[in-house]
């Protein structure tokens, strides 16, 4: 049955014509082909086809890695079912022996004497097909290494024909060339998939950081010494009224922007860390183009030469702390506050009873029929000299009442006599003061309480003044108001020094003083929980520019809806 | 020295004191008998001198303990007391002599600022009482108390 099936009647030419057709084909199916399982197929079967052998097997690595698991096989041949239940690849240890080193070709192994020793078919069960003609030849990768063998088998003795060897032995070539690229292809698609997740990693990491960056509203800096360029980020740029990447340099910015009394500390930090190779901390102000200062955190590390302890600049961050300084400050000054209060009541005592005791003392005196003329004098201007003292006690210690009842009060009179009170330090000082006032500026209210409003807004304006140290002039304007409230409205105006634009927004703040030895810091304070508490309201606007000066308006209702608290309790 | 100085017009009892000739007093209407408590006993007794010279009738006690005993005796209309005295303080002598002499007008007197607290606390048993900030002129004080 075997012997029929040798193709006798082809003649050799059309033969060899045949095979080449067969070794065309499947050099370009293997070229295109993209899988290891058909690769093995196709060239185990074309190999088959080409030297007539009756069974075939092709063991191969799944995988560039030698072990007996990843060890797979393909078979052919008419027997190929029975062929096949042969192979597990648990039961065969092909992989362990090895595939051969070269190729093999046997006209009838069974003869061989190495067969004994060696060959893969020892051993083999007694249901294996006979074989007698054998072949295996190595399939060997570009660097030589082998990635698997076929074997052919013929049960007669000297089936092949002398060409068979070296026509297996050019599609085993074919075979390796496809299993190489396909490895290649492998190994090149495991490379890409291990830069692109290093790409979505680095993305990540990237994104990680901006988020955080954003969270902390940290902008980021680099800067070079050699240049003394600084590359500021958007976020930082924006802190320093800068454009994101723009070329400026490290001291033009600071001499631009930062507060005038922190220059000196910033740049003294930031030498020391650059000379001593240390890190670099600094809060500072930052003067904003809109007259709104700013305070920022600013951190860097030193980026050293190579293997040198040389700094050549330096790395960092930077943050707005505005909101954290301002709650620490409002802290310090809640403290602070907190603090004078038990002070003062403390104090209060002590202070109020004795006033109290000459008060009465010199009531008596004065009011005594048998003192003389001259003594009752002296004695009236210690009284209201004492009511100087016990008005300041009251006032500064936070202890103020105003206990009377609240009373029709005539501004006209109130405001000219408020001013008549300053009359003396006005003149020395060149200060004229002109009093524009509707008549019948007549509002209920505290009587104490609004002259207080009024005296502090006047000394204040005589302070601005004095402090141009030129003289000038105060203007009083006091119109009723008519609208929602039904009221006035007094205008205090100076031509005073202004007051400057970092300070605006904390004037009415209380122990805030622009003048350290004459100012208690809280007079504007006072002055604003009095006219609230009245229901009106306390603006301003300043100039610091070349016609500087300051208007405070101050508008009052006609009537107090707040009735003192301390009053009926 | 205190009690030397002011002997003359302190000792006088409510009692029996009828109303000064003062110039002050003139008018038709009868100033109301007034009892003022103070432990310090210079304060006291110059606002009872005081008050005794513009008209009212005065008398001084020098402690909690005292102005209940006082008040008891004598039943003044109004009474000026200080807060904070040792012992029995003017918020709770003040709320002890409120309950047995309800019409009588209570006003304290303090250079204290906590007094607003202690006042609330008062306000929270149920009693109110109006309150004066030492020091205040006598003049003030005088129109302060003319004022029904």
């Amino acid at each position: 049955m075997l012997a029929n099936r040798k193709p006798v009647s082809t003649p050799p030419d059309a033969q060899n014509q045949e095979r080449l057709h067969l070794l065309i084909e499947t050099g370009l199916r293997l070229t295109s082909e993209r899988s290891l399982e058909v690769v093995a197929q196709v060239a185990l079967n074309a190999g088959l086809e080409l030297c007539k052998a009756h069974y075939g097997v092709f063991f191969y690595n799944n995988t560039e890695t030698h072990s007996l698991l990843n060890c797979r096989y393909k078979v052919a041949g008419r027997d190929g079912a029975d062929f096949a239940a042969l192979f597990h690849p648990e039961s065969i240890d092909i992989c362990s022996l090895g595939f051969p080193d070269g190729a093999i070709f046997s006209n009838d192994i069974t003869t061989e004497p190495r067969s004994v020793e060696s060959l893969p078919f020892v051993g083999l069960p007694p249901t294996h097909p006979v074989v007698r003609s054998y072949i295996a030849i190595p399939v060997r990768g570009r660097d030589n290494s082998v990635l698997g063998a076929m074997y052919y088998g013929h049960p007669l003795a000297a089936a092949f024909d002398p060409l068979a060897m070296d026509l297996v032995a050019t599609v085993a070539s074919q075979a390796a060339n496809s299993i190489d690229n396909i490895r290649l292809s492998e190994r090149l698609s495991r490379e890409f998939a291990t830069v692109d997740a290093a790409r979505r990693l680095q993305r990540q990491t990237a994104e990680r950081l901006r988020q955080a960056l954003d969270a902390a509203q940290l902008g980021t800096w680099t800067w070079d010494r050699v240049s003394d360029q600084l590359d500021l980020d958007e976020r930082a740029a924006r802190l320093f009224h800068s454009q994101p990447h723009a070329f400026v340099t490290h001291t033009e910015l600071r001499a631009k922007t930062v507060a005038p009394e922190d220059q000196q500390k910033t740049r003294e930090a930031f030498e020391r860390s650059v000379t001593s190779g240390s890190h670099y901390t600094s809060e500072y102000r930052v003067d904003g183009a809109d007259g709104v200062q700013i305070w920022v955190s600013s951190c860097g590390v030193p980026i050293f030469a190579p293997d040198s302890s040389e700094v050549t600049g330096m790395i960092g961050t930077v943050q707005d702390i505005t909101a954290r300084r301002t709650h620490d400050s409002s802290l310090l000054q809640s403290e602070k506050l907190a603090a004078t209060g038990r002070l003062a009541a403390t104090i209060a005592h002590e202070i109020n009873n004795p006033l109290e005791a000459v008060t009465n003392l010199i009531y008596l005196s004065r009011t005594d029929p048998e003192v003389p003329l001259s003594v009752r004098r002296l004695l009236e201007t210690a009284d209201s000299e004492l009511a100087r003292v016990s008005q300041i006690a009251q006032q500064t210690l936070g202890f103020y009442r105003d206990t009377t009842r609240p009373v029709d009060i005539d501004l006209n009179l109130l405001l000219h006599s408020v001013v008549d009170l300053f009359a003396r330090k006005m003149l020395s000082n060149k200060i004229v003061c002109d009093l524009d006032l509707e008549p019948g500026l007549t509002i209920r209210g505290l009587q104490g309480e609004i002259r207080q409003v009024f005296s502090n807004l006047v000394v204040n304006a005589i302070d601005a003044v004095v402090h141009t140290g030129k003289g000038g002039r105060i203007n009083i304007r006091g119109r009723h108001r008519h609208g929602t409230k039904d009221g006035v409205s007094i205008l205090i105006c100076d031509e005073g020094s202004g007051i400057p634009p970092h300070v605006r927004e904390r004037v009415f703040s209380p122990f805030f003083t622009t003048k350290p030895t004459i100012g208690t810091g809280l007079g504007l304070w006072v002055t604003r929980g009095f006219v609230e508490k009245q229901g009106g309201s306390i603006r301003f606007r300043s100039c610091t520019e070349i016609r500087s000066g300051t208007i405070f308006r101050v508008v009052l209702p006609f009537a107090s809806e707040i009735l003192p608290a301390t009053q009926l309790i | 020295m205190n009690s030397i100085l002011l002997s003359s017009d302190s000792l006088k009892s409510l009692q029996n004191a009828a109303p000064l000739s003062d110039s002050d007093a003139a008018s038709d209407k009868r100033l109301p008998r007034i009892l003022v408590v103070d432990d310090e006993v210079l304060i006291a007794d110059t606002i009872v001198q005081i008050l005794n010279r513009s008209g009212f009738i005065a008398e001084a006690a020098y402690g909690g303990t005292e102005a209940i005993e006082a008040a008891r005796r004598s039943s003044p209309e109004l009474i000026l007391s200080d807060v904070l005295m040792p012992k029995v303080d003017g918020v709770e002598a003040a709320i002890a002599i409120q309950q047995f002499l309800p019409e009588t007008r209570i006003i304290l007197f303090s250079g204290q600022a906590a007094t607003v607290e202690i006042l609330a606390r008062a306000r929270q048993r149920g009693y109110t009482f109006e309150l004066l900030a030492k020091p205040l002129h006598p003049s003030k004080l005088i129109e302060h108390l003319r004022q029904a």
